[in-house]
């Protein structure tokens, strides 16, 4: 049984190799759903970056008092907020800023917690210990608290927020990765390599990371929604962004106060936010059962 | 399949049996039952009044605080000597039967009520009131009321004199919301902890009967030894809610039964027939700050620039769906005893504005050095974003940076902010602005008018203790209109509106008057 | 295990310390002395400064901390808060149970929803029984729980009447809404996680070799692969449960539930550091026991860790 397992790890780990990211492509575009949350990532993404052409900036700040709190008409799209600003065009932006966070902080904790919890679930001993004790120390502090406490001593500012974000996130990587690595550790085939004199550094990344990868891809997506709707309960809270500037926590936030006498105010950010956040995750369910080559049939 | 279908099923029921639990278990409080307006028939004499104030309790002592939230539950269970109705400005009295002044208008005696009584049932002496107010003059927190005071002394049990260093017109509407009298004996038997758990030291209409923390839930009764006669309503509770739609929804849904709603929700308040409401104008600033000794700042045109340029229609529509009132000064003439009038004001003219900007030290406009700070998620962030907009209609480029309130306060209050926003509550006198532009109190306004030459700061001084010194209203108002018209031809504090109270309350509660800043739940009862 | 076990909790004095050390660092750094908060706006600059001096806030750094942390473990003593000059210790107390409930609740709800959900979903990979739920799951995991709680409100509140709104006078509840609006998220991610977990385990070899041997699918699932997929699931439900003891902020703040969330946060906002200190560092000790379980769990449920665990001196 040990050697069929081999065989079986062997064929999946050189899923870096062209053919195989075609294989990985071609099981991808089969699940409908995966294909449907990255067209629509794809988009948010082209009309974040392509946000000039379709209104200009001064719509996203400048004021109207006469025209406050209007539902979506064909001049204003999704409406206007209690400033009399275009929802629509305080969307488009908003994805800019939302979507940078989102990722910056999602993928800046993906890369390093997968590779503190694979080193440390992997090496253990004593190594474990230390990483383990001071990872305790941060996850110990909750993230919104220690987010809220950086940015009342240092004031608010995007890059602050996105490392204050990314430092809560890590912890929660490493301990899943690592009890994915502590699953596997001790599986024969990892032991065989052993034996066989692979290398630490290869078996880590060739082996133990490849199989841990479903529940990182998983947890990655997931992360990248939460970030966006921790800046959002940042805003909640009082303490997000600067504004003017448009970002989609901020524009759920400000529309609060007006859920009841103007409900479009909330329901074109929040629903933006939410089509965002479902987009990613399917994508990320879509592309961990196509990384998955034990599904090949 | 079946099967998980099964257990789906099963799991469902589980859930419905839940909410079905939780909300059959609903029925015993009568408070949740009884949705706003559709009143029972039954009598209402025992039921209690649900109410609600926006944070916890900082302390159960009155003479501890001058936080907003902690004083409109202090005015229920407190009484003082006497008491500055906030519509008729008249001086009303409560534990003082009445008093005299003397000549020289510099000693104040007060006859206390012989039926006068604690809640802890001790009558109310003049030792208690001398304790009182020199606790109350030992208080950081409070004592920059009691400035005017010299010294108190008790004459005898019931004769209490006040002792002023100079004579003071406005000295009661000053200290209206902070001469509650406590009970000595049981103020000094709870030692350190008074405030900080149930006493029945005050001596006002209600009395605590129970306390959840300072945070969670408390209970009054009335006092029924009250000097001036129990209250109407037997009972009141109090529950803090910070959110604000969280407690429209629960005056809505008949778990409060008044309340001051958001003002978003006002359209659809006022044409609610099921319940009662009435817009009151508060004795409330709300201003803009420009500090002139922060770098471009110095230049009295571009203040000037800035003070035209505000478009302050948009502050209210902004922030008070246009139903606040526009502020031309700092101090409502309306509610504020000896308030003047006069012709230095700002109003928004961006022409003027762009003219002044042309003379300044910035004449095409371009980035400010500093920012627009304000505490944050409130009306005053929204301010801040409204002049933001209106500085760069004119050229101005400036940030807007929210904090946390005690942050902002503290950077203010050391006078190293650059522009900001906040909002103030007059004591009902104009001798109050005394906090914000006597050199005394520098420490705690946002502008210290001593900190260059720009401005007369010995000559501010001396005009505020020259129209304390007065008792004739129209000549104080005379001093006052000449020093506010040259503290704001300075454009240093620029007020911008005062807000309105959207107060909302039970069809079957009858309020025979709602104040500016202060209920008086005393006067209140339920309809027959 | 014991001995693990009693390392574990050795280990926690070093968590707590360095928790407090950095939070102490933060706070450090916000604007502000403690007396103009604490004797507020009418304040005299000279009765500030006496306050600051009895405070000890002009002594370095260093000493204000180790003061700090001599006065919490040798009295037990946390402080007593600017703010309303409360023992911190008792308010801590006091508000713990409440937290508590709030996260038991919301982590029991996601734990209904999600684990059968996602096994199901997972066991049945690919059919309507798994795109519904997942697809609903990941929409409800991408809204901010306030905005859940603020629907919430406004359907059984004020629409039916039948939940209070605020504070917690009215017991069990008063917790109902805030239950819900953070156990639907948790639970979506709950789903998930057992779903992936459980389609990894599923297509283990032994499972398989289950299967083969002609074990009742119910036995595969719930005796076998529901055994090994567990981990996960604790995973997500332990840190989760921990975090919501002090994290629970804006549902918290929504629904007026004096919990520790609020009361660490409040703090913050005004530079009450003697309760956030506090506050945080209870929260950590909790944390850290919970975690603690978390790790006892995989124990019971993975023989080949226990042995690790045992191993270990």
């Amino acid at each position: 049984m040990g050697e069929t397992a081999t065989v079986l790890r062997e064929e999946h780990i050189e899923f870096k190799k062209p053919n195989q990211l075609k294989e990985i492509w071609r099981r991808l575009k089969k699940d409908k759903l995966a294909m449907f949350g990255l067209i629509v990532i794809l988009l948010i993404i082209v009309m974040a970056v392509c946000a000039n052409f379709a209104a200009d900036y001064e719509a996203v700040i400048k004021l109207n008092t006469k025209i406050r709190l209007q539902p979506p008409s064909t001049e204003h799209l999704f409406g206007t907020d209690s400033y009399g600003r275009d929802i629509f065009a305080r969307c488009l932006y908003g994805a800019r800023m939302s979507l940078a966070i989102g990722f910056f902080s999602a993928v800046l904790a993906t890369v390093c917690g997968s590779l503190i919890g694979a080193m440390t679930g992997y090496i253990g001993g004593r190594l474990d210990s230390i990483i383990m004790r001071f990872l305790d120390i941060v996850s110990a502090i909750p993230s919104t608290l220690l987010a809220l406490a950086v940015v009342a001593a240092m004031g608010s500012g995007v890059m602050k927020l996105c490392l204050a974000l990314s430092f809560t996130a890590i912890p929660g990587f490493v301990r899943i990765v690592r009890s994915a690595v502590l699953g596997i550790a001790d599986q024969e085939y990892i032991e065989a390599c052993r034996a066989g004199g692979t290398s630490t550094w290869r078996i880590l990344t060739r082996h133990i990371l490849p199989n841990a990868i479903g529940p990182v891809i998983v947890q990655g997506t997931m992360e990248v929604s939460t970030m966006i709707r921790t800046i959002a309960t940042l805003s909640f809270l009082g303490l997000g962004i600067n504004p003017p500037t448009p970002e989609w926590g901020a524009l759920i936030s400000e529309a609060k106060e007006f859920l009841r006498t103007c409900p479009s105010m909330m329901l074109f950010p929040a629903g933006m936010l939410c089509l965002t956040a479902f987009s990613i995750s399917v994508f990320g369910d879509g592309l961990r059962d196509a990384l998955d080559p034990r599904l090949k049939s | 399949m079946k099967k998980y279908g099964k257990s789906l099923a099963l799991l469902l029921s589980v859930i419905l049996c839940l909410s079905a639990c939780g909300g059959s278990s609903s029925s015993g409080t009568p408070a949740a039952s009884t949705p706003a307006g559709s009143a029972p028939a039954a009598d209402n004499s025992g039921r209690a009044l649900n109410l609600s104030i926006l944070a916890a309790l900082t302390t159960l002592n009155p003479l501890n605080s001058n936080n907003l939230q902690d004083t409109m539950f202090f005015q229920q269970m407190n009484s003082g000597l006497f008491h500055v109705n906030e519509i008729t400005k008249e001086v009303e009295p409560r534990v003082a039967e009445f008093w005299t002044i003397s000549e020289d208008g510099k000693t104040y005696t007060f006859k206390i009520r012989s039926n006068a009584k604690f809640h802890n049932g001790d009558p109310v002496k003049a030792s208690d009131c001398v304790w009182s107010f020199n606790y109350a003059m030992g208080n950081p927190r409070i004592n920059t009321y009691y400035t005017s005071v010299e010294s108190v002394e008790a004459a005898d049990d019931s004769t209490f004199i006040m002792h002023l260093k100079q004579p003071n017109g406005a000295i009661f509407a000053t200290l209206s919301n902070y001469n509650y009298i406590l009970s000595e004996r049981e103020a000094t038997e709870q030692g350190d902890s008074f405030g900080t758990k149930l006493h029945t030291a005050s001596c006002g209409p209600y009395k605590l009967t129970r306390l959840d923390g300072l945070d969670s839930y408390w209970e009054l009764e009335a006092f029924e030894d009250y000097f001036l006669g129990a209250p109407a309503i037997k009972k009141l509770t109090y529950k803090p809610i910070s959110e604000a739609s969280a407690g429209l929804i629960a005056f809505e849904s008949g778990e409060l039964d008044w309340y001051i709603a958001p003002i978003a929700n006002w359209d659809a308040l006022s044409a609610n027939q099921n319940i009662n409401s009435e817009l009151v104008p508060a004795n409330h600033q709300s201003y803009f700050i420009i500090n002139y000794t922060n770098g471009e700042l110095k230049d009295d045109n571009l203040r000037k620039a800035i003070a035209y340029a505000i478009d302050k229609d948009a502050c209210n529509d902004v922030c008070y769906s246009g139903l606040a009132e526009i502020a031309k000064y700092m101090y409502s003439p309306a509610y504020n005893i000896a308030a003047p009038e006069h012709d230095t004001y700002y109003e928004y003219n961006p022409d003027l504005a762009k003219e002044y900007l042309a003379k300044s030290s910035m004449p095409n406009g371009g980035k400010m050095s500093g920012a627009i700070q304000c505490s944050a998620g409130g009306y005053f962030e929204k301010m801040a974003v409204v002049i933001q907009q209106n500085l760069a209609d004119i050229g101005l480029e400036v940030e807007v940076t929210p904090m946390q309130s005690a942050t902002n306060m503290d950077i203010m209050r050391k006078n190293e902010h650059f522009m900001g926003v906040s909002g103030g509550t007059p004591t009902g006198d104009y001798d109050g602005i005394r906090s914000w532009y006597h050199s005394e109190s520098a420490g705690t306004s946002f502008i210290k008018f001593n900190a260059g030459d720009r401005f007369d700061s010995k000559w501010i001084d001396e005009m505020l203790d020259k129209g304390a010194a007065l008792s004739d209203v129209a000549e104080r108002q005379k001093i006052y209109a000449e020093l506010d018209s040259y503290v704001m031809d300075g454009a240093v504090y620029l007020p911008i509106f005062y807000k309105v109270q959207p107060y909302v309350w039970n069809k079957d509660l009858v309020i025979p008057n709602n104040y500016p800043n202060f209920p008086q739940v005393a006067e209140w009862s339920w309809a027959a | 295990m014991y001995r693990y076990v009693i390392k574990r909790l050795l280990l926690m004095i070093p968590v707590v310390l360095g928790v407090s050390f950095i939070i102490f660092t933060i706070m450090y750094f916000i604007p502000g002395d403690p007396a103009s908060n604490i004797l507020g706006v009418g304040a005299s600059p000279e009765a500030v400064a006496q306050l600051n001096e009895e405070l000890g806030y002009n002594d370095p750094f260093i000493v204000r901390y180790v003061n700090y942390i001599s006065d919490a473990v040798l009295h037990l003593d946390l402080g007593t808060s600017y703010q309303n000059k409360l023992p911190v210790t008792g308010e801590i107390a006091k508000r713990l149970p409440v937290s508590a409930t709030l996260a038991f609740g919301s982590i029991m709800l996601s734990l209904l929803i999600g684990v059968p959900i996602g096994v199901l979903s997972a066991v049945k990979q690919y059919s309507l029984w798994d795109k519904i739920p997942t697809g609903l799951a990941l929409l409800v995991a991408a809204m901010p729980a306030f905005i859940i709680g603020m629907l919430l409100m406004l359907v059984f509140s004020l629409q039916l009447g039948i939940l209070p709104v605020s504070g917690v006078t009215q017991g069990l509840k008063s917790y109902i809404l805030p239950v819900i609006s953070l156990g639907l998220p948790y639970g979506a991610r709950q789903l998930r996680f057992t779903r992936s977990s459980m389609l990894e385990t599923i297509r283990q070899d032994y499972v398989r070799t289950a299967k083969a041997k002609g074990a009742s699918q119910k036995k595969t699932i719930w005796g076998h692969a529901m055994k090994n997929a567990l981990m996960p699931v604790i995973t997500v439900a332990g840190t989760s449960f921990g975090a919501l003891l002090g994290g629970a902020i804006a549902t918290e703040s929504l629904f007026g539930l004096p919990g520790l969330g609020t009361y660490i946060s409040d703090g913050i906002k005004l530079k009450d550091v003697p309760a956030v200190l506090g506050g945080i560092i209870v929260f950590a000790l909790l944390f850290s026991l919970v975690m603690l379980a978390v790790d006892l769990s995989y124990a019971f449920v993975d023989p080949r860790i226990k042995a690790r665990y045992a191993g270990r001196r």
